[in-house]
């Protein structure tokens, strides 16, 4: 067995029972490291082809990262994986909070699950033995619940984590997440509908097994220098004028290539809330289900929602596990929601522009509590927020009636009427039964044109960032193999991994190019596919290590994330070796999509998303993008097929995914 | 709102219902003439429609000059100069056409031949370039739809050149237009249908475009009253004789709305897409109706809120709140689309109308040069065209 | 003694006849100038046959007023042509009026058929996008919005165009 990896995963048959050890090979480890090209890596073995994403085929797969608990920083991401029902394809969720460790210190690199249990059950595994219990008095608890009583339950001296559904997940909604630590969510591609399907409540694991990386020195040495960055933090804006900072970089008509080290600040100091205001005014945040803009959502209206009002509240501050930087926090809301919760984690700058700004809504105490609602209920703020705007628009455009909504009066804005049809989407009451899968599958029920007004992408509702500001991200939104994904990357995401100083074969951003004219940035050429393939490869990697993305977003000198991998594992292979893991990831997941049936040329964002009509005015004003062409050329940098997206047989030979050729 | 100026003109006498056919020889007398020249198409003889038409004549006294059926589709100055031939060497004295859009127009073409005593139908392509008197003409539409039996215009294809010739003149109006359940009754679901939907976007146009006035919208009012009410009942039941009566009234009704009113983008770019891709006009205007009241809803909110009332019903109506009842008419125009699709599969989008996605462009071209856009009420240049035809490429 | 009947000859309106002139005078320069610097315009042109005469008239007998496109060129040729490939016509003297001082837009006069239009209808189209394409450079904005359907946005350029042809177009023809 190799350095930084336990060598082994758990798998559990929940139909049968069966509890069993898996080792993997130390080449797979190689290949595809741990995280989610592990995850890759056993769901391309193991889901058999047209499986049926809510039945007994499909696999749901909980990793730890490669580098959790190696000593290095800002790696302690857990990954779930599985057949995403929302989108059919490949499904992957991450998230930061306690459980990454958790399953290391178990001794596994992740437990997978197949199987449907006969009645609710959840996964215990505690001083080294795994054992299936009874979970029928946990089934409709809501997330917080079912963690507090389960921690209450245990015993023994380290505490154990717990990931597990809530009601949503129970009831098989699409947009359902998994939570860990009283409500972080693993939210997208529906993972935890396959959680519920499977009468799979939680799994709490304690262990006590350690991770031995292969140069403890050299590990600490480069978390330390990695350190210094993280905690360099002069004093910066107010709250609200960062609205000022969005609004210049949306005025001036030259743009210099960003550097994460000034988002970072902003991290620190607020969380991803620091981008509310600003992206709304730099045109990132889209704005009445991607129908408005800054104009319709000026500073005005989101002055309510400014970084301030989060920080205001904040008790204390949240690092997940092996975090310096501590972007999340936990507010005190009792007077903001009436006294009925007493606590939430801090909302996320997507949970706030989904239901904010996307439906218009300018209560900032809503969102507090619509925030908690939902994590509780384990549902993806951004799909309800999306689905939600979905649904307002069907309304003004008398699509849906009162009589549809029963007697919901669902205007933009309507703060009341959104926690309303919230409430219904979590209960499957009324309405909210149609809204409750995201706004595809509720468009395909509705029927008439209403895809028109579903901002999704194969299944998936769009996050909050606008790819007409930045077409970066609708390249990624569509070419992943889990669509509608901010994650990724974007042209901003590829300044700040500053990748062109660690890894040849990159567009490079020299001296002379350090500044330049946005105008450029809507050219559909070559290398913004570059930007694009690198992105996707290099967040395989981060996937893969259990990093997170935003110590990448300082920079590739200043987040060591190679030398950290070679140090941990005693490997000795170059940038540009791991960036070919990357590829090898990315590639694996794609070709798992095609063996499902996706055809990857039909997943694109709506019309609107795009620019078709373009906006008539605000920040992305006239802008059209032009995503078929980036996404040949995307496709062809990975040497896939760029009509079709397919991967290629020599391009599977390149890369050595053998087994794999003979399911294309 | 009285228009600052309109001009409105009708002069066709409707025969409507019951054995209404069986008047025509009593027609013709009053207008002097007793051999008439038939003129329709191979469809007709087919469902059998020729025979109530002869019928009609028997114990009259009068004589069929001669019954022309050969007419395509695709109506041509090549048939017109032959059916004139025809007519002159069986001396007749008037023009009688049996059937849908193609073989009107082509009588249309016969009649500007005969009373203009030339052979060059050229020569009179345009507005108002017909002066002598025309042959009495009697129409005897077997689809409800085109309005043809109440339009001064008509379209021919010039074989020479190949191109359209439009022919628009108050001279061209039929005498007489004849509705008979009977000439209707054999038209298969889905032309139905597509007829039926031109019928709509005929009034519906009328009403929101640039030269709407009381008289056309009194006309259209009525009109989309009866499609909502007719039109699937017709489609699922083609025996329907109320239904299709209803129908052929609506397409009549809805035609001297839009000859008058004039009709806006929807038909500018059905024409183009029937022209490029040789779509039906009838599907084409189905599928572009609801995207062009969309389009145009900045400037005819109120219009199309009001069309409510006869599409939706008093129920609907009322229960919906003011700000959105133009939305909800566009909303019905598309559940009845819906419906129809459901019925017989008449198209809901370009897509599923066959046309390939590369067209597009060379239709949006083809769209602003077309001569109803001038009526529409917002300008459309062929950027705005484009972004149409792709929201309508895709329901 | 009874009353006489006697023909009547009506009057003339030298006033209405004279403005309706110049104003076509005005916009055939315009036009021909405006062919050589705007390019959307030019556009429009381009796409025309060579020879291609438009006519403006007043029916029945004038003013009227004809533009020809010589070496890929539009020309204004005054009232050389009293027939030509697209003949605009005015229904009579007060409709002209209307139109040319500008009370009215075309897309108006042409709802309410005080114009008519003899020859290809894809040509009248493209005749009127250039003729609002002139107004926007002949007029200002605010009259412009009562005129056409959309005013189109003036950047720099437009408007660089708007002022040579006003300052050296319409007087000199160029």
């Amino acid at each position: 067995m190799g350095h930084a990896y336990m060598g082994k995963v758990l798998r559990v048959d929940l139909s049968s029972g069966k509890i069993q050890e898996e080792v993997i090979p130390d080449e797979v480890y190689e290949k595809y490291l741990s995280g989610l090209g592990l995850g890759a890596y056993m769901l391309y073995k193991n889901i058999p082809k047209d499986a049926e994403p809510l039945g007994p085929d499909n696999m749901l797969g909980f990793l730890s990262g490669l580098l959790t608990g190696t000593g290095s920083l800002f790696t302690g991401r857990w990954m779930v994986v599985g057949k995403s029902p929302l989108t059919g394809g490949w499904g992957d969720a991450n998230c930061g909070g306690t459980f990454s460790p958790a399953i290391k210190r178990c001794g596994y690199d992740g437990i997978f699950f197949t199987g449907i249990s006969e009645k609710p059950v959840y996964l215990s595994v505690a001083k080294g033995k795994a054992e299936i219990r009874d979970a029928s008095d946990l089934w409709g608890k809501d997330a917080i619940e079912t963690e507090e009583i389960l921690l209450e339950r245990s015993i023994g001296k380290k505490k154990p984590r717990v990931v597990c559904i809530g009601p949503a997940g129970e009831k098989l909604s699409l947009i359902s997440g998994i939570s860990n630590d009283r409500g972080r969510m693993a939210a997208r591609s529906g993972l935890g509908a396959v959680m519920g399907s499977k009468k799979l409540k939680a799994v709490i694991l304690s262990g006590v097994k350690r991770v031995t990386p292969h140069n403890r020195d050299k590990m600490k040495k480069l978390s330390k220098k990695c350190n210094k960055w993280v905690q360099f933090q002069p004093p910066f804006l107010t709250g609200p004028m960062t609205a000022y900072l969005g609004a210049m970089l949306r005025i001036l008509p030259t743009q210099m290539v960003q550097d994460g080290l000034l988002y970072k600040i902003m991290l620190r100091k607020w969380g991803t809330v620091s981008m509310n205001q600003a992206s709304i005014e730099m045109g990132d945040a889209p704005v009445k289900n991607w129908l408005g803009s800054n104009k319709d959502f000026g500073p005005k209206k989101s002055k309510p929602v400014n970084p301030d009002v989060f920080t205001e509240c904040e008790t204390v501050k949240y690092h997940c596990y092996s975090c310096p930087l501590g972007c999340g926090g936990i507010c005190a809301i009792k007077g903001k929601t009436g006294g009925e919760f007493s606590e939430t984690h801090k909302p996320e700058y997507e949970t706030v522009l989904a239901l904010g700004g996307l439906c218009m809504n300018e209560d900032p105490d809503s969102i507090f509590y619509m925030n908690e609602l939902l994590n509780r209920a384990g549902m993806d703020t951004i799909s309800a927020g999306s689905t939600v705007a979905f649904a307002i628009e069907c309304f003004e455009k008398a699509l849906l009636t009162t009589e549809d909504t029963d007697g919901l009066e669902l205007s933009w804005g309507n703060t009341e009427a959104i926690v309303a049809l919230l409430k219904k989407m979590i209960k499957r009451e009324g309405i909210g039964d149609l809204l409750a899968d995201g706004s595809k599958k509720a468009a395909e029920k509705l029927g008439l044109n209403s895809m028109h007004y579903a901002s999704q992408v194969g299944g998936q509702d769009l996050p909050m960032h606008d790819g007409r500001n930045d077409p970066g991200y609708n390249l990624h939104y569509a070419v992943e193999p889990s669509p509608g994904k901010h994650t990724i990357g974007s042209q901003m995401y590829y300044e700040m991994y500053q990748l062109w100083k660690r890894v040849k074969n990159v567009p490079k951003f020299g001296l002379f190019s350090m500044i330049y004219h946005k105008n450029g940035k809507y050219v559909a050429d070559e290398t913004k596919a570059a930007f694009g393939a690198a992105c996707s490869k290099y967040m395989g990697l981060l996937n893969g290590a259990g990093a997170c993305m935003f110590g990448a977003f300082m920079g590739t000198p200043r987040f060591p994330i190679f030398e950290w991998f070679n140090a941990a594992t005693g490997w000795n292979k170059t940038p540009e070796e791991y960036m070919e893991i990357g590829a090898r990831i990315q590639t694996l997941r794609q070709a798992f999509n095609v063996k499902q049936g996706i055809k990857p040329g039909e997943v694109k964002a709506g019309l609107r998303a795009l620019g078709l009509p373009p906006q008539k005015e605000g920040a992305n004003k006239g802008r059209t993008v032009d995503l078929e062409t980036m996404m040949s050329d995307y496709w062809r940098e990975f040497g896939w097929d760029p009509q079709t997206g397919e991967p290629t047989t020599s391009s599977l030979d390149r890369l050595g995914i053998e087994d794999s050729k003979n399911n294309l | 709102m009285l228009p600052s100026y309109y001009e409105f003109f009708n002069p066709v006498k409707i025969l409507s219902g019951n054995k209404a056919l069986d008047n025509l020889p009593y027609e013709l007398d009053q207008l002097g003439v007793s051999r008439p020249i038939i003129v329709s198409d191979k469809g007709v003889v087919k469902a059998g429609l020729m025979k109530h038409v002869k019928a009609a004549f028997d114990s009259s006294g009068m004589t069929i000059g001669a019954i022309f059926d050969d007419v395509p589709p695709d109506s041509s100055s090549k048939v017109v100069n032959d059916i004139a031939v025809v007519y002159r060497e069986n001396g007749c004295d008037a023009i009688v056409a049996v059937g849908g859009g193609s073989p009107i127009d082509t009588a249309k073409g016969v009649n500007i031949v005969i009373s203009e005593n030339s052979d060059n139908l050229m020569e009179f392509e345009g507005a108002d370039r017909l002066k002598k008197p025309m042959q009495p003409f009697v129409v005897i539409p077997t689809t409800a739809g085109t309005g043809s039996e109440v339009t001064l215009a008509a379209v021919i294809k010039n074989t020479e050149k190949n191109v359209k010739m439009g022919f628009a003149s108050h001279l061209l109006f039929p005498k007489v237009a004849i509705l008979d359940p009977r000439m209707t009754i054999t038209m298969p679901p889905h032309i139905t249908a597509a007829t039926g939907m031109d019928a709509l976007s005929h009034a519906m146009e009328s009403y929101t475009c640039l030269q709407k006035n009381p008289l056309s919208d009194a006309y259209a009012f009525a009109a989309i009253k009866m499609i909502s009410e007719n039109l699937p009942k017709a489609v699922e039941d083609g025996n329907d004789e109320d239904a299709r009566s209803a129908m052929a009234n609506a397409s009549t009704m809805a035609g001297a709305a839009f000859s008058n009113s004039m009709c806006g983008m929807v038909h500018a770019l059905g024409h183009s897409v029937g022209a490029i891709c040789h779509i039906p006009h009838g599907m084409a205007m189905s599928i572009f109706l609801p995207i062009g009241l969309e389009y145009n809803l900045e400037k005819t909110e109120k219009y199309v809120a009001e069309l409510l009332l006869p599409l939706g019903g008093m129920e609907e109506y009322t229960k919906m709140p003011e700000e959105r009842r133009a939305a909800r008419t566009i909303v019905l125009v598309r559940k009845l689309q819906q419906n129809l699709y459901d019925l017989c599969g008449l198209p809901r989008n370009l897509k599923e109308a066959g046309v390939p996605r590369n067209k597009l462009e060379s239709i949006a071209q083809a769209a602003i040069n077309d001569g109803t856009l001038t009526f529409n009420p917002l300008e459309m240049d062929e950027k705005d065209a484009m972004n149409v035809l792709n929201e309508a490429y895709t329901w | 003694m009874g009353k006489q009947y006697r023909p009547i000859t009506p009057g003339k309106k030298w006033f209405k006849a004279l403005v309706a002139k110049i104003v076509l005078i005005v916009l055939g320069r315009a036009f021909q100038s405006g062919a050589r610097h705007d390019p959307d315009i030019k556009k429009e042109v381009s796409a025309w046959p060579e020879g291609f005469i438009v006519i403006m008239n007043v029916l029945p007998f004038g003013p009227r007023m004809a533009l020809e496109k010589i070496n890929g060129r539009l020309k204004y040729r005054g009232t050389k042509y009293d027939d030509g490939d697209l003949v605009v016509n005015f229904k009579n003297l007060e409709c002209a009026f209307l139109v040319l001082t500008p009370q009215i837009g075309s897309a108006q006069a042409f709802a309410e058929r005080r114009m008519t239009v003899k020859g290809d209808i894809a040509y009248a189209m493209a005749f009127t996008r250039c003729l609002n394409t002139l107004l926007t450079l002949l007029y200002p904005k605010f009259i412009c919005k009562r005129l056409l359907k959309r005013v189109p946005p003036m950047p720099l350029k437009k408007l660089m165009v708007k002022v040579v042809v006003n300052v050296i177009g319409v007087p000199f023809g160029l």
